[in-house]
């Protein structure tokens, strides 16, 4: 900290024992403090302080005395040596300490770059130091945040990141000399109080910010305890230390109360950081995950509530380190991170197309330290079990950040890091306009992080990275914060890998870096769960959702623990689809009761990857059912638990549930109710599902499946599309996507991505076909020519009542050329 | 205590050249109750009108009127619900030179929309002196108790109210807090007749705790069990955080005083903060809202986010007769609102405060 050289200062060039003074370091109250430098043969530094005469104060060998008793103790500046020099005809007393370089506590308050994992480090060293005062029975007697030293990085030591704190300048009063002398933990107190009010309390972190409360409530009421008959700290500073680590190491962890029955934890979120009940709940087995876990960038959909999320954190390192290896397919071949795109869409709420240019670096920096932190919080973890140094992390972050102050390079400077991180983070949010410069911004930054990690954790070794980047979806995460963020995860990179979950292929803005149009195959591979779950076999579908619900009955306590299957606990559906259809031929009135929907089989016909759905429907059912019936199914399971009467009614209600919520959906390309039409688009959506069913309905009553040798009436469960060649108009674009977004209809599309085409097939959601009395044979199409289809989202009902009006002409015609009446031979 | 009880109105000293007056268009008669109630003669220095954008039915042109004899100068200022960003970063800048050399802001709240309940008060949390808030109560508010009950028998047929949806949610970067996003997000949200509010959030955030404040008029103390039942199968999926305690939900607050809420949320806060991030929803009563606002004020780490759904099935507006006009007032609103923080243990300190 040596200021200019001041070539007026008489102390400069004077030379004391062979050192010549250089440089003025700082003022003191009494005195000043120089650089000194001795050179030739023997080159060494020291920092001196001069006192006048005039100032010298009886009892001045007591601040070297107590430096001397302390012997080597770790942390006090060494004295060195003493005399007395005369300039300018005034006589100055100096005194030699080792040379430190580095600034004061006080100056690092000033230019608040204080952390609360920097604050620990001082107090443990003024507390390691106390506790050597008491055994050889003297106090500093001049305590404050100017005598505290934070030394700069220093490449010759073996942690050349860390930056090693003293402490300094004890006073020159002693207990004995009946003078009024600053209480150690007094200046202890006042410092952790000035450091603590220079930290912005709400900017910190959960554990920083439960470590800093607890030192304002508990911890400093422990310091100024003088009451031994009161309190155990009292004036102890191994007791003190102890109860600092018990302070800083405080697990702030989520207290969520053990539940018990299957309906826990519908959404991943709400296990939070449980890590217990991850390890129940998580079933490795889930679609598409031998394509997620290649080294391709993969965008994953699914309908809401269909697993992404759970599926992203679990595949994540830090899972890893918790609970062991996933289990599925792939893990242990790559190293995961885990990131919500919520968090990116909450910190900048406004971003224009034309703000676009002007966002990106602001956008990018927050993005890659919003990873930072995802991967801090891994390392923790992982340098705790090694017990390993991150100095090279520090050095790596650097080179961005100079205002940057570590003072411990093992777990403790990870979390140094995240304080630090967390600061940046806030800072870097979009506060009232874009621009400023943002030290992180480069388009390789993950990369050159990430080949810092591989050099350094050896369990990152040879491994690929992965970014599970989730809830990436518009209008959440709008089309301009998506077009920057393409230009990162869109990268071809050999090491740093994205996947991307979002609702539908829709809500992502396929656009690249210079504009370039992102193609599927060529950028990325995409997995569309509820696609998938169409074309897969219904024996891998039901194996998928027994394996959801095999974890969770058993965890339900009403059923004691014992795993019944799904097939016990619905019993086995007494039909086949076939069957099914022709009773409901037989029943064209759809009498309430005379069809039943019932058992495993329909129930895993409702399944459409919407597994959230399906879990909270099964949990439903369970818990209307009264003890003693689950007494009497746990003894005897040759009936089910549920009656057939009871799942029929629950079912239907399932799906007439997901009809009456359509209504609130908005459209999702502009976030509104009104559709541009007359009715409502929640409205719109209901009209196309109660007018597929009508359609469905007619089909299946006056029509017979093709193909099949016991010709059985046709299930139409979907709307094929013929001609499919043009992009929809902008008016239904905007209603097919929410078909889709919504999972209203599922789509079946092997091929690549059609943007802004329909696909030529759309299956309706299994949930509704018991409340539409349907079928969920899959094999049956409503087909449509691609006009019509138009007209269909246009005016469903229209289109519907047209159906119902050529089925019946067909049908008199019919009856017609049986009875001969007036018609030639061939005409139909 | 410097979290002040509510008052009557008290009148304006002879301070007109020093005092701003916030209010906004409404189309209701509470819109003009409380500036109708003031003697015709210059009181402000200064007023802005806030008109919403997109136009809705309004009494504008006869608040300008009654604003033009009691204020020097006539600011309108849009603000635009579709466009909230543009508009607090418009509002704020407009602020900064409308409240120079201000000693007194008077906000009258009564049909001022929530969203900039919140700006405003988070705008003047630095302004050193007089703030005094302005709420007109309404005899009676949409819906009556006969068109709820209407409503209940037909939606009766045990169909839970509409949640699904890409929902439009507003966050603003005045409201927004990046602090603790790694952490679950715990939602603090206040019932009201709106059922659509609270769904819309969750269809937004999946949060792993939901913490419902339900509304207590001081008045109509049917909406206080009405609203809870609104509610019910949100409770239901979050039980462990709704506790009915005899039949009511534990957690509750008067619609009008708005301390009340203020205590809850403190308590919560001082509960959470280490390991949840707080997403505050100020879904209430204008009066909650406040308190939400100070609020957010004290503890700056906290994330606003404001759905805006409108209610599908109770519309209208509140009654045409004004019950009481209320007034909160704040000697030097920063330094009060720092000492309430702190009196609160809102800053990590211990609560200074029975």
């Amino acid at each position: 900290m040596a200021d200019d050289l001041k070539p007026n200062d008489s102390f400069i060039g004077l030379v004391l024992n062979g050192y010549i003074v250089e440089s003025r370091c700082g003022k003191g109250t009494i005195g000043s403090v120089y650089l000194a430098k001795r050179h030739g043969d023997v080159s060494d530094l020291r920092a001196i302080k001069f006192i006048p005469e005039s100032q010298r104060r009886v009892g001045w060998q007591n601040e070297i005395n107590k430096v001397t008793k302390l012997g080597l103790t770790d942390h006090v500046v060494p004295y060195l040596d003493h005399g007395d020099v005369k300039v300018n005809e005034e006589t100055f007393q100096w005194i030699a300490w080792r040379y430190i370089k580095g600034s004061s506590l006080l100056a690092l308050i000033e230019r608040k770059v204080i952390t609360a994992p920097l604050l620990y480090d001082v107090v443990r060293h003024v507390l390691a130091i106390l506790h050597g005062c008491k055994v050889v029975g003297i106090q500093h007697g001049d305590l404050h945040a100017g005598n505290i030293l934070v030394e700069d990085a220093n490449p010759i030591y073996i942690d050349p990141q860390k930056r090693n704190i003293w402490v300094t300048d004890f006073g020159y009063l002693t207990a004995s000399m009946g003078k009024d002398m600053l209480d150690d933990f007094q200046g202890l107190a006042r410092i952790i109080g000035e450091v603590v009010n220079a930290i912005e309390y709400h900017s910190l972190e959960g554990s920083d910010k439960a470590f800093i409360s607890n030192l304002k409530t508990k911890f400093l009421k422990d310091v100024l305890e003088t009451d031994a008959t009161q309190g155990s700290f009292v004036r102890d500073p191994r007791e003190l230390l102890k109860r600092l680590d018990e302070l800083f190491n405080v697990v702030a962890s989520s207290n969520t109360p053990n539940s018990r029955s299957i309906g826990d934890y519908l959404a991943a979120e709400h296990i939070g950081d449980n890590y217990e009940e991850w390890k129940a709940l998580f079933v490795p087995a889930f679609i598409g995950s031998d394509k997620l876990l290649s080294k391709n960038i993969c965008i994953l959909t699914g309908l809401r509530g269909c697993g992404k999320t759970m599926v992203f954190r679990r595949l994540t390192a830090l899972f890893d380190l918790h609970l062991g290896r996933s289990g599925v397919r792939g893990s242990g071949t790559y190293t995961g991170f885990y990131l919500n795109a919520r968090s990116i869409a909450e910190a900048f709420p406004w971003l224009p197309v034309e703000k676009e240019a002007e966002a990106r670096a602001q956008l990018l920096n927050y993005f890659y330290l919003s990873w930072t932190a995802e991967i801090l919080d891994w390392l923790s973890v992982d340098v705790q079990k090694r017990n390993s140094s991150v100095d090279w992390l520090i050095r790596f972050f650097k080179q961005y950040y100079d205002d940057l102050v570590i003072t411990e390079t093992n777990a403790t400077g990870i979390r140094h890091l995240k304080s630090f991180i967390t600061q940046k983070l806030e800072g870097s949010r979009l506060k009232s306009s874009y621009g400023g410069t943002w030290p992180l911004f480069q388009l390789n930054f993950l990369d050159l992080l990430t080949k810092q990690i591989t050099a350094n954790v050896e369990s990152a070794r040879g491994r690929p990275y992965y970014f599970f980047l989730d809830d990436y979806s518009t209008p959440l995460v709008n089309e301009t914060t998506q077009r920057i963020i393409n230009s990162v995860i869109f990268r071809r990179s050999p090491d740093v890998i994205f996947k991307i979950a979002t609702e539908n292929i829709d809500s992502i803005e396929l656009e690249g870096l210079h504009g370039k149009v992102l193609q599927q195959e060529d950028d990325f591979l995409l997995i569309d769960s509820a696609a998938e779950s169409i074309q897969r076999s219904d024996i891998k579908n039901k194996d998928t959702i027994a394996g959801i619900l095999k974890p969770r009955i058993k965890r339900e306590s009403r059923l004691s623990g014992k795993l019944f299957s799904i097939d016990q606990i619905l019993g086995k559906t007494p039909y086949s689809f076939n069957n099914l259809a022709r009773q409901l031929c037989a029943d064209p009135d759809r009498k309430k009761g005379k069809v039943k929907y019932w058992g495993a089989q329909v129930f895993y016909g409702l399944w459409s990857s919407n597994s959230r759905e399906i879990i909270s429907l099964f949990a439903e059912m369970i818990a209307s059912t009264s003890d003693a019936e689950v007494a009497a199914f746990v003894i005897d399971q040759s009936k089910p638990l549920i009656s057939d009467h009871r799942q029929d009614v629950s079912f239907r209600n399932a799906g007439s549930r997901y009809r009456s919520l359509l209504v609130a959906a908005t459209d999702p390309t502009k976030k509104v109710y009104e559709n541009g039409m007359s009715d409502w688009y929640g409205e719109r959506l209901q009209m196309i599902a109660d007018a597929f069913q009508e359609i469905a309905t007619i089909e299946l009553q006056t029509k017979t499946s093709k193909n099949m040798k016991a010709n059985p009436p046709k299930q139409a469960r979907r709307i094929e599309i013929t001609d499919v060649s043009q992009s929809l108009p902008d008016d239904l674009l905007s209603i097919y996507r929410g078909m889709l977004r919504y999972g209203l209809f599922l789509k079946d599309w092997r091929g690549k991505s059609a943007r802004g085409k329909a696909v030529p097939r759309l299956y309706l959601r299994g949930i509704l076909i018991p409340y539409y009395t349907l079928s969920f044979s899959k094999r049956d199409s409503v087909t449509m020519e691609w006009s019509q289809f138009c007209d269909f989202l246009r005016n469903p009902k229209a289109v519907s009542k047209g159906w119902q009006n050529t089925q019946r002409k067909k049908k008199q015609l019919a009856q017609k050329s049986r009875s001969g009446q007036g018609l030639l031979p061939g005409i139909i | 205590m410097k979290l002040t009880p509510i008052t009557g109105v008290l009148p304006l000293s002879d301070q007109a050249d020093s005092r701003v007056l916030l209010i906004a268009e409404g189309f209701e008669d509470r819109s003009l109750a409380w500036i109708r109630s003031l003697p015709p003669e210059i009181l402000f220095k200064r007023t802005v009108i806030f008109k919403n954008l997109p136009i809705r039915k309004s009494r504008l042109s006869e608040l300008v009127q009654e604003v033009k004899t009691r204020s020097i100068e006539i600011q309108i200022v849009d603000f635009d619900r579709f466009d909230p960003v543009v508009s607090e970063y418009r509002i704020e800048s407009m602020l900064a030179w409308t409240l120079e050399s201000c000693i007194e802001v008077v906000i009258d709240i009564s049909v001022m929309s929530k969203l900039l309940i919140m700006m405003l008060f988070v705008m003047l949390r630095s302004f050193p002196t007089r703030v005094r808030c302005i709420y007109s109560e309404a005899e009676t508010y949409a819906p009556t108790e006969a068109e709820y009950k209407t409503f209940c028998l037909e939606n009766s047929n045990n169909n839970p109210l509409p949640s699904q949806g890409v929902h439009d949610v507003i966050r603003t970067p005045l409201l927004s807090s990046s602090i603790m996003q790694t952490s679950p997000n715990l939602i603090i949200a206040f019932t009201s007749f709106n059922e659509q509010l609270i769904r819309a959030l969750l269809s937004s955030i999946s949060p792993a705790n939901l913490l419902l404040i339900n509304g207590a008029p001081p008045h109509l103390k049917w909406r206080r069990k009405a609203t809870q039942d609104i509610h019910l199968s949100i409770i239901e999926e979050f039980k462990v955080d709704n506790q009915i305690v005899n039949g009511e939900l534990e957690r509750q607050s008067s619609t009008l005083d708005y301390r009340e809420s203020f205590v809850l949320l403190s308590d919560i806060y001082r509960t959470y903060s280490f390991t949840r991030r707080l997403v505050l929803a100020p879904t209430g009563s204008k009066m909650q809202t406040v308190a939400c606002a100070l609020f957010k004020i004290c503890c700056p780490d906290v994330h606003v986010e404001y759905p805006t759904p409108e209610s599908f099935y109770v519309r209208g507006y509140s009654g045409e007769k004004v019950r009481e006009i209320h007034q909160i007032e704040f000697q030097n609103f920063a330094r009060d609102v720092a000492e309430i923080g702190f009196e609160y243990g809102l800053n990590g300190d211990a609560v200074t405060i029975s």
